[in-house]
């Protein structure tokens, strides 16, 4: 075997082993452990059917969805409303984890957000950027509501 | 002076040529391949982008020479009394600006992605059922955009050498160290999946330093050899010591007492002078028809040569 060859046999190597402990990606701000320690924040802007707030109640499609997710993960959730633009600012400092309220895979804030897979071939959700681990949680749980 | 036929190769080269051209369009559609499947995977990660936009570039070279290569022995004309040999260095001059100008927009923009810390957001794909994150796709799209290459470049360097083509030379040069930004933008990749954001901005910056570095050096030849420098090898840039071997020839005639000569580069042949004083009672025209002839079969690479009988040589060197 040539010196090369050995190069790429141990890279290839290295990245299988890496693939099957399943430890990348990872958050460079922690969203997806301070979720698991703390609880998951999630900013909701209203939008019904998919998010509607009334006297505290948090109700609609993904509401339903950031629970179920946040069951299957044994999660705490806790809801935040606020308008868009504040709930987009809160996610570039990473206050919230998430923001849900319908957001369409086209939305304006593709710039300032990381969009998750669509859900429903059409709406999406919205990460800081750079929250890998956060993300390939939710789309896990999103490919299996899918199936 | 030369018949201004066609311009052939010397017959132990042409199988040389018709072996690159064939690897360049190997290459061509190799690179296609290449940027598809990259532009199908790249995500919103700046070290793809950038090793992207490098591969699109490299076809630049494999597509002007394969142009140049049709256009350069074409006869000389009246509009074009020199022939086409040109054409190459034409070609050269044009493909490393292009390298220049790329090198210099990726530096920008990778530094830029830098300054504002944009943390790259890779997602996952759902492959026959089980999700595996985009970053392994990545990689392995860039393990499939740097291993041929670099057998590609092995393949085609001999030839450049032996055709004097500088365009070649160049694009098997580069290619053989193209697994190296392939690399560099696996390690950007891996450092996203450990949770260093700036792992793929910095991937890039070190990309577009290698091809700002390209860019620089090939446009410093281009620009030189069209500048009628004395002609170099093509490896080294060194003095080709094919002149001096010239000139040595050309005194070691007995009608001649001085010599000086003068030799530029014309894509992969040489065009230029000798100047002569001659013994006093030569016949000049005969002995010029006869040295002419000698310098045609002297070496393919001398290909269009001026005689000149002159009292005094000039001064400069």
């Amino acid at each position: 075997m040539s010196r090369r060859k050995l190069v790429y046999f141990i890279l290839f190597n290295f990245l299988l082993t890496s693939l099957v402990s399943c430890k990348i990606p990872k958050d460079p701000q922690n969203s997806w452990n301070k979720a698991k320690e703390n609880e998951l924040i999630v900013g909701v802007v209203a939008n019904p059917p998919f998010t509607a707030v009334t006297n505290e109640n948090f109700t609609g499609s993904e509401i339903e969805l950031i629970r179920n997710f946040a069951r299957e993960n044994h999660l705490k959730v806790n809801f935040i409303e606020d308008n868009e633009s504040n709930l987009i600012k809160k996610l570039q400092d990473y206050k919230v984890s998430v923001v849900i309220g319908g957001f369409d895979k086209k939305s304006v804030w593709k710039d300032k957000a990381g969009l998750s897979k669509t859900y429903d071939d059409k709406h999406v959700l919205l990460l800081p950027k750079g929250e890998n681990e956060l993300l390939i949680h939710l789309e896990s749980y999103i490919y299996k509501i899918n199936k | 002076m030369k018949n201004p036929a066609s311009f052939e190769l010397p017959r132990h080269l042409q199988p040389l040529l018709k072996k690159a051209q064939n690897l360049e369009k190997i290459t061509i559609v190799y690179l296609i391949s290449v940027i598809v499947l990259m532009y199908l995977v790249m995500g919103s990660s700046q070290a793809m982008k950038t090793a992207w936009l490098e591969d699109a570039l490299s076809t630049l070279p494999a597509i002007s020479f394969l142009i140049a290569s049709t256009i350069f022995n074409r006869k000389p004309n009246s509009e074009f009394p020199y022939g086409y040999h040109r054409v190459f260095s034409i070609a050269f001059l044009a493909g490393a600006l292009a390298l220049f100008a790329m090198g210099c927009f990726l530096a920008i923009d990778s530094s830029l992605s830098l300054i504002k810390a944009e943390h790259p957001t890779i997602g996952s794909y759902n492959i026959f059922g089980s999700q595996i994150w985009m970053g392994w796709v990545m990689i392995a799209a860039l393990v499939y955009s740097a291993l041929p290459p670099v057998y590609l470049g092995y393949k085609k360097l001999p030839i450049a050498k032996k055709l004097h083509n500088k365009i070649l030379y160049t694009d098997a040069d580069t290619q053989k160290a193209d697994y190296l930004t392939a690399f560099a933008a696996m390690a950007g990749i891996i450092g996203v999946g450990l949770g260093f954001w700036w792992a793929d901005a910095t991937a890039a910056l070190f990309i577009s330093f290698s091809v700002l570095k390209d860019g620089y050096s090939n446009l410093k030849n281009a620009i030189k050899d069209l500048m009628d420098r004395h002609p170099v090898h093509v490896e080294s840039s060194e003095k080709d010591e094919l002149v001096e071997e010239l000139k040595n020839f050309v005194i070691s005639w007995n009608w001649v007492s001085d010599v000086k000569v003068r030799f530029r580069e014309h894509g992969e042949v040489y065009f230029g002078e000798v100047m002569v004083i001659a013994q006093p009672n030569t016949d000049i025209p005969h002995e010029i028809e006869k040295g002419l002839k000698a310098l045609s079969n002297y070496h393919w690479k001398i290909y269009d040569v001026v005689i000149m009988p002159v009292k005094e040589l000039p001064k400069h060197p």
